[in-house]
């Protein structure tokens, strides 16, 4: 039962880090490096829109994450 | 400009803060501590602490001035190659930390597990090459620090090199595995806090136009707005082999997995890769890349985000970046520390100085090597500076010297028909001819061999590949031939908890006393 649970984590994260990996390193930084674009205005607005979003939902999630995760584990065991 | 006063101050302050912090949770606790408890943390952690951890384990004083530098100097592809090129060893860590969870549920460390797959002197070997990685590290995170605290403060640079490790030395001897989660999660919100805050004042202050319109007019425009720029992806390719040592054969990293519960352990690589992405993406896009479009008068380019930081917002903001560095070299260094302690208390206390001691003695021990180590680094890092050894020299050498373990290491996991040979062999003959050919192509290019034409790109690539061709090939081919096969599950019952030893040892005494 608990194995099977790994199994198919091991399964969804192979995936899962494969895929990140492929776009992260190769599909984007590919495409980007083919067509040798340049940076417009909006396109480097958007681009710094971008970092600054990820930052904040990171960062967001990272605060969280963890009191939810205690006030779950105290729900279930009270 | 700050004064050497407020640099004392800030380490004065996190120091006795952390250490305070992990004495009252211990209290509250209300259960004592045990050697388990200290090296495992419980094998509880959720989701959510263990990434904040990984981040924080990952998120070093060059994570957050190196990035910066590529910003400057590169342009946009900088921030991105940085972080693309380190967070994808993060991402591919979760298939190994899974398959660790699975087939070794009870180990300490990663080489309790390579001892038991494969033989004692591949276990040795191995060992070579995680003390010397978490060695390296430590060293290398130590001297990032005391150099930005003396180059922000004038805190003499000895002075700092010795007390940094002290702060956090203190709690992990006291608190162990738990205690530096706790530590690292709130490091990580604060990083993540000063970043947020770095970001909003470039926007408010300065505005995406002024930046894009900087960049454009700078001599080298060329490759500051595109990702097509070759000294990036050079850099990008470097950073990419070179990392991958230094996360799958530091025991840091495992020991992240092996403290979390079972559902979280592959989750929270996933989720922290993702998560660490966007702090040197963030960092050098906002401090690097616009000191550049800014035209800041930056003579060396490391230190463009600190500069950066005191552009935007005076003396506090160089105080806001030295809190948010130290508080990564903080985090990191805990992180190694008990790396180490878990690696010597595992490997080397259990395994061959006394396989019986009980959880007292253990946990004893396990604080004597903590405290031990966390001052001898301090001392370490000075006579590393004394000699000379540069921090960037060593960053980027790092990766030939311990990469050779990793194919090797992940193989042994993953395959069941990796040899015990070829794991030894790959691993040993991919750093000799790693180095071999590092030191050779440094000559046929150069005509010389010196710390400078070491460290030119070309030298560090084809050591770097080198590595990873011979260690890899060796392995894989020695696996397909020899056609042996492992059985995975006979491993299960054969690690131990720290804690349980003592019942054991006892049942079987009492054993020993009925057959008399």
């Amino acid at each position: 039962m608990k194995d099977n649970q790994l199994q198919r984590d091991i399964k969804m994260c192979t995936r899962w880090a494969f895929g990140l990996t492929f776009f992260l390193i190769i599909l984007f930084p590919g495409i980007m490096f083919v067509t040798g674009y340049n940076y417009s205005l909006q396109f480097f607005t958007g681009w710094t829109y971008l970092a600054f979003t990820w930052l904040i939902v990171a960062g967001l999630y990272i605060a969280i994450r963890p009191w939810v995760e205690m006030y779950l584990e105290k729900k279930r065991s009270a | 400009m700050l004064t050497p006063s407020v640099g004392y101050l800030i380490l004065l302050v996190f120091g006795v803060f952390f250490t305070s912090l992990t004495i009252i949770m211990q209290r509250r606790r209300g259960k004592a501590m045990t050697a388990e408890q200290f090296s495992t943390a419980g094998r509880s952690v959720g989701v959510g602490l263990a990434s904040a951890s990984i981040i924080a384990a990952w998120t070093w004083a060059a994570t957050l001035m190196m990035s910066s530098s590529t910003g400057f100097q590169y342009g946009i592809s900088g921030p991105y190659w940085y972080a693309a090129g380190a967070c994808v060893q993060v991402l591919l860590f979760a298939i190994v930390a899974i398959h660790l969870k699975r087939k070794a549920p009870k180990a300490h460390t990663f080489l309790e597990f390579i001892g038991k797959r494969f033989d004692k002197k591949n276990h040795k070997l191995m060992m070579v090459f995680a003390l010397m990685t978490n060695i390296i590290v430590t060293a290398m995170v130590i001297l990032g620090g005391a150099i930005a605290l003396n180059s922000l403060t004038g805190m003499n640079v000895y002075v700092a090199a010795f007390l940094i490790p002290l702060t956090f030395t203190i709690y992990t001897m006291i608190g162990g595995l738990k205690a530096s989660f706790i530590a690292d999660y709130l490091n990580t919100v604060m990083i993540f806090v000063i970043l947020t805050v770095f970001a909003t004042v470039v926007y408010m202050k300065f505005g995406v136009s002024t930046v894009y319109e900087g960049l454009q007019s700078l001599p080298e425009s060329q490759q500051m707005l595109t990702m097509a720029s070759i000294p990036g992806l050079f850099f990008g390719m470097i950073n990419i082999i070179g990392n991958f040592g230094a996360v799958f054969v530091d025991q840091s990293y495992w020991q992240r997995a092996i403290a979390s519960k079972d559902s979280a352990a592959s989750k929270a690589y996933i989720y922290g890769g993702i998560a660490w992405f966007s702090i040197p993406f963030a960092i050098a896009t906002f401090l690097g890349v616009s000191a550049a479009g800014l035209g800041l008068n930056v003579t060396d380019p490391d230190a463009s985000a600190p500069l950066m930081a005191a552009h935007l917002l005076g003396a506090a903001g160089s105080i806001l970046f030295l809190v948010m560095l130290f508080m990564a070299v903080m985090s990191t260094g805990a992180a190694e520390l008990t790396a180490i302690t878990n690696i010597i208390v595992t490997d080397i206390y259990r395994e061959s100085i006394n396989p019986n001691a009980s959880s007292k003695q253990t946990l004893k021990v396990s604080r004597i090597v903590t405290l031990s180590f966390g001052l001898a680094m301090g001392i370490l890092s000075i006579l590393l500076f004394q000699v000379g050894i540069g921090l960037g020299f060593v960053y980027m050498a790092m990766g030939i010297f311990v990469s050779a373990a990793v194919i090797p290491l992940a193989l042994g996991l993953l395959w069941k028909r990796t040899t015990n040979a070829g794991c030894f062999y790959g691993a040993l003959l991919g750093m000799i001819s790693g180095v071999t050919v590092w030191f050779t192509t440094a000559y046929m290019l150069y005509g010389n061999i010196s710390v400078q034409s070491l460290g030119e790109l070309h030298s560090m690539l084809a050591g770097n590949l080198t590595v990873f061709i011979v260690s890899g090939t060796i392995a894989i081919a020695h696996g397909l031939i020899a056609k042996e096969e492992f059985d995975f599950e006979s491993l299960k019952d054969k690690f131990k908890s720290f804690d349980d030893d003592q019942t054991e040892v006892q049942t079987s005494a009492n054993a020993r006393r009925e057959v008399v």
